[in-house]
């Protein structure tokens, strides 16, 4: 009886063992995607926590939203201005406050439902409720969303607001009866949980892919939708996997034997060049409407010192920042150069290590600088910003400065940042805007309003600057708005110097040209890094 | 045997008794050849300043023009991506690695060791189902996951990383305590050093610890090398000693980015974990057949 | 009937220490630095909205009523709470990751049960002789290379320069194939054994590097058990009573030699899921290991008592099971119930 079980189960474990050697050696290592395929797959550093659109934010959500939500209006492929979308035409009352949008009548949902005013009306309803995602940009903003018939729809602002197109290409429009149909009790009052936990794993867009399997912090599965109401191109992938990959070892392995046909996401410059030395393995530029940035804490000693904080700035290696990143442009003051309202003819700071010695001879902290030690924190795992803290602090160092240097969990930094006295003096971030226009950008990293949040180290509470910048949001003409976003930007670069502008932020996707054109291989990049992610855009080869 | 007691009776018990242990530690080379490696590597950590050719690279040093040169006379490992040698940088990181084990063992091996002859001599008491149940909650967890939860719960660092590893280490030394004790009480000894009325404190410390000394030392000795394991892949994921400070884990970690070409990143490293660990590992099985052979 | 008995006193008392553990974590969860819940959340959002998530996560009542919830969700509906990474349920995030772990884990297992009875016995059959001489240098290898080197080193061999495996990663499952969540088991299930085969082919990798060190461990403990009992008066009765070697090895020698292997082996398999972290990390092997990593490394309070409960059930079961194995093969020895 004995005897049988151990042979027996000496013969299963033998047939697993040979089953698996002989597998293993037989297997071929077989690319997952076979030229002529027309599977896209695409790694990316990080991808979207949710795909529920009115909760999620940022490039990488969006990169996924684009493709299966539409919005009223985009931005154009040229300076990224808004372009009629799903709304056809629109028209705005004198004083800025009443926005009425025509929609198009063909548009439907990827289940067939119409796309009307009331999801519309509903959409920005939810994302106000929800008080997630981009929900800040219009929670003291729209007062009343209206249906004025099924085809029109208008918005009540409270207050004058110029950038209120570009702010509303964030707004993903999803199907109101689909959700409604399937609301259950929530925390939301008489809206339940705003199918929020439909949206965990279903999708409701009018776009032409639609999220077939989503994993969080690991894939993400798209696929055509079959009744999308335009046209996708039959070269378009039929299926499109992105998955979330950080490891430069294992992304190397995976582009060079076929597994991934893309890697989107900042590589470590090392990795990049090994990659693109493959044949028919390129790269090319995305300018991402973001840059690179020290944030400086104004608040705390030493860094609250403004000759302190120009000493950082002249003792920060720009050139070899630039390439731990491979080669990226030069950040030119707080505003992306090619994100619109970007000021031109702004001064510079360059890595001057005499000047820096100068500027801390002038500061208040000239004789005890000793006594006054500098946090530099960075955020764990965040990609090679480590790396940069490490560069700023060795020079540091070397101009007298006594350096801590943190790696900080992500938890622990939000915590932090939620005071003065715990956040750091000098952190790094890469910052992209929320929607494409300066003020954005500006808003979100020094307005007062948004200090004790991450995107904040700089506790700038200034509120000349908080004058100006409202002053310039609450402009409708685009020129004079320009005007005021320039007046701020050299506020903050000659007076102020809240941060240290390392470079702006350019994504070098590494692609398989054997694969697909995009627009990078049509020499015909979108400003804003999401539209380029536009699968129906992509044509397999 | 015999003969040889009879012959050293003259001189001192405990001086003859050592010397009788390490001459049958000393009959096996490899165990003398672990020995040899672990004084030398503690020699190296303890000078790890003095040896290692660049010793400001363990700080906050960058030399962009000569990173990721290969090994050469200069650079005995190599560079990294900061042009850092990487040979200081494993010296001072063995450093950390050693302390670590030392500062866990430091810390679990006395809290572990006295709840055990606790339990062991109040075995049956209310006093020994509380402690081997407490233990038990602690032994289910693998020790990796509960000192992970440990450090991101109170903080990160070196000192939290070895607390973290030494809160999942403690309950082994009990559990072999215990044992131990258990086996001892029965025996007749102290069975009639209780009926002369002797302290139930002295009985513990005058007559069980000395009897547990020599298996705890060498659990000690095979415990150093796991413990480094342990914490060598707590700094793989960033638990332990902060950057720019090196700590083998981490070097080797941050080094896999780099992979295949700049090789000497990861394996220069890994091949210094798996020496110390081996080399603890040779002295703890010659200290095991020693006592093997005592009891027979 | 005794066994059964005394099987299920173990069990139950099991279910106690686990249930402190998870009252042990729970309480320290509580203290934890940080506000896992905002930042968790997207840039900017109210703090009503943090306070609401904070109100259906019970984090706003006192500790023993959160626990009481908790363990209620358990019970009635084996609900784990909410995961604030992956803003799923705990329960289901487990289920969808940890049958892939099992999978990785039993192959593993299999290998080290496998090839440390081959080696140990070859090496104590051979004692002494240049193939003992070298399964005993792996041995020692085995054991003081940290897993994640071994991983490295194969994935510059196998993978880097003889092309041989995947670096990482699993094929992609058909959604309609999923019912278990295990890969492998999966494609079988479905019949689809080319898909079976590129399983095998993508974990081959990750099982050779989580095995390694049980492996050479498990021959350890096999060979000194085996040359202890080919020593024993028995053996060399059995020998003068012309018992042919064959027979002599497999059936006298094999069988005691395997009670302490069998206690040494539920040891290591019970720890071959806490070791798997950096495995699954390396080969991007998207399994319970890796979640437990990101839940731990990002402070999601109930994705972290949820795994810590997972390990200490896989660890309690394991135990029982070697328990109930060592009674069978050794009748003399009963269960292990107290201590």
């Amino acid at each position: 009886m004995k005897t049988s079980t151990n042979k027996l189960m000496a013969l299963i474990a033998a047939t697993t063992v040979l089953a698996m050697v002989l597998t293993a050696c037989g297997g071929a290592p077989a690319a997952a995607s076979p030229s002529g395929s027309k599977n896209l797959n695409i790694s990316c550093t990080t991808t979207p926590e949710t795909m529920d659109p009115h909760r999620g934010s940022g490039e990488n959500d969006l990169m996924i939203f684009v493709n299966v939500y539409e919005t009223l209006v985009r931005p154009n492929d040229t300076d990224s201005g808004a372009e009629a979308f799903l709304a056809k035409d629109w028209t705005v009352s004198d004083d800025g406050l009443s926005w009425q949008f025509n929609l198009r009548d063909d548009v439907t949902f990827s289940d067939g439902t119409p796309l009307t005013a009331k999801d519309v009306k509903y959409s920005m309803d939810r994302l106000i409720g929800l008080g997630e995602g981009y929900a800040f940009i219009f929670t003291d903003l729209v007062k009343e969303t209206s249906v004025v018939d099924d085809y029109t729809v208008a918005f009540e602002l409270s207050k004058p607001f110029g950038p209120f197109l570009n702010a509303l290409t964030t707004v993903c429009i999803v199907n109101s009866t689909l959700l409604e149909a399937n609301t259950v009790d929530g925390n939301y009052g008489e809206n339940g949980d705003y199918g929020t936990g439909f949206l965990l794993t279903n999708t409701a867009g009018s776009g032409p892919y639609v999220i077939s399997e989503f994993l969080v912090h690991d894939s993400i599965n798209l696929a055509k939708s079959a009744g999308y109401w335009g046209t996708v191109p039959e070269a378009a992938p039929d299926a499109v996997r992105v998955i979330e990959l950080q490891d430069a070892a294992t992304t190397k392995m995976m582009l060079t034997s076929g597994e991934l046909d893309m890697v989107h996401g900042h590589q470590e410059r090392t990795t990049l060049e090994s990659l693109i030395a493959n044949e028919g393995i390129e790269t090319g530029d995305l300018p991402e409407l973001g840059l690179n940035y020290f944030m400086i804490n104004t608040k705390k000693a030493p860094t609250d010192d403004v000759h302190i904080r120009r000493a950082i700035s002249y003792a920060t290696n720009y050139e070899e920042m630039s390439k731990i990143y491979g080669d990226m442009p030069e950040a030119i003051g707080p505003v992306p150069t090619t994100l619109w309202g970007h000021a031109a003819g702004l001064n510079r700071y360059t890595y001057d290590i005499d000047k820096a010695k100068a500027e801390i001879a002038q500061s208040a902290y000239a004789d005890n600088l000793a006594n006054y030690p500098l946090e530099i924190a960075y955020i764990q795992g965040n990609g090679d910003t480590g790396k940069l803290a490490m560069l700023l602090s060795s020079d540091l160092q070397a101009v007298g400065f006594t350096i801590t240097l943190n790696e900080v969990p992500w938890v622990l930094f939000c915590n932090n940042e939620a005071e003065v006295a715990t956040s750091p003096n000098i952190t790094n971030a890469f910052a992209v805007t929320n929607y494409p226009e300066a003020g954005s950008i500006l808003e979100f990293k020094y307005a007062s309003w948004t200090v004790g949040n991450w995107n904040q180290n700089e506790w700038l509470q200034d509120e000349k600057f908080d004058n100006l910048l409202n002053a310039a949001l609450e402009t409708i003409d685009d020129q004079e708005r320009l005007d005021k976003y320039a007046e701020l930007q050299t506020y903050l670069v000659d007076e102020v110097v809240p941060s240290v502008y390392t470079f702006n932020s350019v994504i070098k996707p590494i692609y398989n040209s054997a694969r697909f054109d995009w627009r990078l291989s049509d020499g015909n990049p979108h400003p804003s890094t999401q539209y380029n992610y536009y699968y129906a855009d992509f044509r397999m080869k | 045997m015999e003969m040889q007691q009879t012959l050293s009776a003259t001189t001192n018990p405990r001086v003859e008794a050592f010397k009788k242990d390490w001459y049958k530690f000393s009959r096996n080379p490899m165990s003398l050849l672990g020995l040899a490696v672990v004084i030398l590597v503690i020699f190296c950590a303890i000078f790890a300043d003095v040896i290692a050719p660049f010793p400001e690279d363990a700080g906050l040093a960058v030399y962009m023009e000569r990173a990721f040169e290969g090994p050469s006379g200069q650079h005995l490992a190599g560079t990294d991506q900061f042009g850092r040698d990487v040979f200081s940088r494993m010296l001072i990181g063995l450093r950390y690695s050693l302390g670590i084990g030392l500062l866990v063992l430091a810390l679990s091996v006395p809290f572990g060791v006295i709840l055990g002859l606790l339990a062991g001599y109040f075995k049956g008491t209310w006093l020994d189902i509380l402690i081997m149940r407490f233990t038990e909650i602690f032994m289910s967890i693998p020790p990796l996951i509960l000192a992970m939860v440990v450090c991101t719960i109170f903080g990160n660092g070196y000192l939290f990383a070895s607390i973290g590893i030494a809160v999942a280490w403690w309950p082994w030394y009990t559990r072999l305590t215990y044992n131990m004790v258990t086996s001892l009480s029965n025996e007749l000894f102290i069975v009639y050093t209780e009926l002369s009325g002797v302290k139930v404190m002295r009985i513990i410390l005058r007559e069980m610890l000395p009897n547990i000394t020599s298996s705890v030392i060498t659990k000690m000795s095979l415990d150093m090398g796991s413990i480094i394991i342990t914490a060598s892949s707590m700094s793989f994921v960033g638990l332990g000693v902060q950057p720019p400070t090196p700590s083998l884990g981490s070097m080797v970690s941050e080094g896999v980015a780099y992979l295949p070409e700049f090789w000497w990143l990861t394996i220069m490293p890994a091949l210094m974990v798996v020496l110390i660990v081996m080399s603890f590992n040779l002295l703890g099985d010659g200290l095991t057949d020693v006592l093997a052979m005592e009891e027979k | 009937m005794k066994i059964l008995k005394k099987t299920l006193r173990r069990v139950l008392h099991t279910l106690l220490v686990l249930l402190a553990l998870s009252f042990l974590i729970f309480s320290f969860i509580r203290i934890i630095p940080g506000d896992p819940v905002r930042s968790s959340m997207g840039p900017m959002v109210p703090e009503e909205t943090i306070q609401k998530i904070r109100s259906e996560l019970n984090f706003d009542k006192p500790l023993p009523v959160q626990y009481f919830y908790w363990i209620k969700g358990i019970v009635t509906a084996g609900d784990f709470g909410m995961s604030l990474f992956t803003h799923r349920s705990v329960g289901e995030d487990i289920a969808r990751y940890l049958p892939r772990s099992l999978e990785l884990c039993l192959y593993s297992a299999l290998l080290i049960l496998m090839m440390g009875v081959l080696l140990g016995t070859i090496s104590a059959v051979f004692k002494n002789s240049w193939i003992d001489n070298v399964i005993r240098v792996f041995t020692y290898f085995g054991v003081v290379t940290p897993p994640y080197a071994f991983a490295i080193f194969f994935m510059l061999l196998f993978s880097y320069s003889l092309r041989l495996f995947p670096i990482g990663g699993v094929p992609v499952m058909p959604a309609e194939y999923v019912r278990t969540g295990a890969l492998g088991l999966d494609a079988l299930l479905a019949g689809d054994f080319a898909l079976y085969g590129k399983v095998m082919h993508s974990m081959f990798l990750p099982v050779l590097s989580l095995s390694i060190g049980g492996i050479a461990y498990q021959t350890r403990i096999h060979r000194s058990a085996m040359v202890e009992n080919i020593n024993a008066d028995y053996i060399a009765f059995a020998r003068v009573a012309g018992v042919g070697n064959g027979k002599l090895i497999f059936k006298h020698l094999m069988k005691p030699s395997f009670i302490p292997t069998f206690t040494v082996y539920g040891l290591q398999v019970a720890s071959l899921l806490g070791n798997a972290f950096i495995i699954e990390v390396l080969f991007r092997y998207q399994g319970f290991s890796q979640y437990s990593l990101s839940v731990i490394m990002n402070k999601d309070p109930y994705g972290i008592v949820g795994v810590t409960l997972i390990f200490g059930i896989i660890f309690a079961v394991v135990n029982v099971l070697i328990d109930m194995g060592v009674s069978v093969l050794d009748p003399r020895i009963g269960l292990r119930g107290e201590a």
